[in-house]
């Protein structure tokens, strides 16, 4: 199978199908993302099956030109791509703003996105992401009111800021290693003698990728993009289901390759709990639906990487479990609050109650998703939660439960809005498509977390304990845990005032720029003293 | 014997792209108008690509264009790349230019700081 199939045959559609007619667009494109998906999980099956599937794009020779590589991680992420982009066109079948410019671009990406899962090239990561972001900041900007205008500019900005630090990494890389495939990198970095050179280009690489991933000092920019109020609820919720793990996936590639000169663990964790940590302040401060969904992703990142750094097998597997779960239901509750938002008219959590009664499949939706992403026993995000904890002890398991108290708090906060006194009835029509797409989404929580243990052990050939007497002990944790939030949330953190102050500061462009140059430095300077 | 860095030899294609990198980082950390900010990382991604474009040239080098003896000329690879690189630079500056005009004409402000105060109301 040719895996170029996969990265040519999204931008081929949409390139032709934006001369058609909207309706036979729309046809095409069903029967492409089925087709699509098909053909990611045929993929799957046959790299579960036969190995890695290596081939070198144009016919050059090995390590000269771009090689598209389909390993285990890679395939299921392009599955998990496809996936996503199946449900989120169902979704999107009868909404307006899906015209053919805004197809045009959606498609794009996700051709772009599959080929940084599949190159071996970080050049053409490079060039893949650059134009990502111009896609994306069009996407953000789709209905070009005010605050739109604010969130794409500063997106693009911010992003084409760090780019040009990975491009000068790749420069620096490319003088010490005189190569830029992933498989020769890691032939040569075994072979340097000094690690200390590959200090600068690293760092400046791994700069530009945690603020694709929106770690501590950098995720600024984070909220304003994913959770920009006119933005498509769609692009929201690709946003923070999917491209915002290009960033995660990018710097496992650069840990794995560096990992026989240099082992960054320790700086990762570090930043990882703090960004979990302040994720969850900030989103138990906001008020905007949308907001408080935003910071709960930056949350969700610091815990994905307090897994992936954390040197124990089951907690890098569960976390990378963590990352197409978080994906499914992060992306679930994007698409739910925009439906309640719209039939509500406003995001502001504390005027929307008893959406239960209101938009009762949906809702439902939603809680099945929050459920997930809390850790409720049966659930997905319970078995990668668990697994991202089992490997650790003492304070850094303190740290752990802290960060899983945060998230209960902060669903909290946001499950207020499904109770109560809906104040009017129902205005709008029910749309069958964003029923069933996002029940079935919802449903899929639940399925992935009582099938996970074949789903960890077929996706990455790794066999992960989770021992019998866990689910009654989960269970009573989690009980404790939901029981002790919510007298929390009613008498702490809701009444306390300097929330208030926190939601209105905000960083400007060039604070943001300065925090970029910091995290440059600070890392620069513990490699230096660690290497 | 004590080293001088800053000879002749120190003024060279690395160290030069370095230097404008790193002025176009400072102007992107200092400057508050939007316009001075895409210039800045347009200064900034300039400063990388004659970076990469200086990798294994010698002040013999001749360009890789034609038949030339391969040990004499300069590596056309991270050359061709650099292509690519320039032309997504062009781009990128064009789109941001085009989104900064209509930022500009629905905020009335090109200043990061006005801006954010313009914002605050969520």
């Amino acid at each position: 199978m040719q895996l170029y199939i996969l990265v040519v045959g999204p931008i081929l559609i949409a390139t032709l199908g934006y001369f058609l007619p909207r309706t036979l667009f729309r046809v095409v494109l069903l029967t492409f993302q089925v087709a699509q998906t098909a053909l990611a999980g045929y993929l799957l099956v046959i790299v579960r099956s036969e190995g890695v599937i290596l081939q070198q794009v144009g016919g050059w020779a090995p390590v000269i030109g771009i090689a598209l590589r389909a390993d285990l991680l890679g395939t299921t992420m392009v599955f998990f791509t496809t996936l996503l982009y199946l449900f989120l066109f169902l979704f999107s079948v009868r909404k307006k703003y899906t015209d053919n410019m805004f197809q045009f671009l959606y498609i794009v990406i996700q051709g772009v996105t599959i080929s940084v899962f599949l190159s071996q090239d970080i050049f053409n990561i490079y060039v893949l992401i650059e134009v990502m972001t111009i896609m994306i900041s069009v996407l953000i900007m789709w209905k070009r009111d005010k605050q739109a205008l604010y969130d794409g500019t500063l997106y693009l900005l911010i992003n084409l800021f760090a780019m040009s630090f990975f491009l000068l990494g790749i420069g620096l890389l490319y003088r010490t290693l005189g190569v830029l495939n992933f498989q020769a990198m890691e032939a040569r970095v075994a072979q340097v003698t000094d690690p200390r050179s590959l200090i600068l280009p690293l760092s400046f690489m791994l700069t530009a990728v945690s603020l694709k991933a929106a770690l501590m000092p950098l995720f600024s920019w984070l909220p304003h993009a994913h959770g920009t109020p006119s933005a498509p609820s769609i692009v929201s919720a690709v946003l923070s289901g999917l491209l915002v793990k290009v960033g995660i996936y990018l710097f496992i590639r650069l840990r794995d390759i560096f990992s026989a000169a240099m082992i960054l663990d320790e700086f990762f964790l570090v930043i990882g709990a703090g960004t979990a940590v302040i994720g969850i302040l900030l989103a138990l401060t906001q008020r905007d639906i949308k907001l408080i969904l935003a910071y709960s992703t930056v949350s969700q990142i610091g815990l994905i990487m307090v897994g992936l750094n954390s040197g124990i097998t089951e907690a890098y597997w569960g976390s990378i479990f963590h990352i197409l779960n978080h994906g499914l239901f992060k992306a679930l509750l994007f698409l739910t609050a925009g439906a309640i938002a719209k039939e509500y008219g406003t995001k502001d959590i504390n005027k929307i109650r008893g959406a239960i009664r209101r938009v009762p499949m949906v809702s439902i939706a939603a809680i099945l998703a929050i459920s997930g992403i809390i850790g409720t026993p049966f659930f997905n995000g319970a078995i990668s939660k668990y697994l991202i904890q089992s490997g650790f002890t003492g304070v850094n398991e303190t740290i752990i439960y802290i960060i899983n108290f945060g998230t209960t708090l902060v669903f909290i906060k946001y499950a207020v809005m499904f109770w109560g006194n809906s104040g009017a009835s129902r205005t709008s029509q029910p749309d069958p498509f964003v029923n069933s797409v996002t029940m079935a989404m919802g449903i899929a929580c639940i399925v992935l977390g009582i099938a996970a243990r074949p789903v960890i052990g077929y996706l990455f050939e790794v066999n992960v304990s989770v021992e019998g007497a866990y689910y009654a002990d989960k269970f009573v944790a989690w009980a404790l845990t939901v029981g002790a939030a919510i007298p929390v949330y009613y008498f702490g953190v809701r009444k306390a005032s300097f929330f208030a102050t926190i939601r209105q500061t905000r960083l400007s462009f060039p604070d943001m720029a300065l925090l970029v140059t910091v995290f440059l430095a600070s890392l620069m300077a513990w490699l230096y003293y660690t290497v | 014997m004590i080293d001088i860095p800053f000879g002749p030899d120190f003024i060279n294609g690395q160290t030069v792209s370095l230097v404008l990198f790193f002025i176009g980082l400072l102007g992107v950390v200092t400057q508050r108008n939007i316009f001075k900010t895409i210039i800045a990382i347009n200064i900034m991604d300039v400063g990388a690509i004659l970076f990469l474009l200086t990798v294994n040239v010698r002040p013999t080098s001749v360009p890789p264009v034609g038949s030339t003896d391969m040990l004499r000329m300069a590596d056309p690879l991270p050359q061709a790349l650099m292509i690519t690189a320039i032309v997504i630079g062009i781009s990128v500056t064009a789109v941001s230019l085009t989104i900064f005009i209509s930022l500009f004409r629905k905020h009335g402000s090109s200043d990061w700081t006005k801006l954010i105060h313009r914002i605050e109301s969520r």
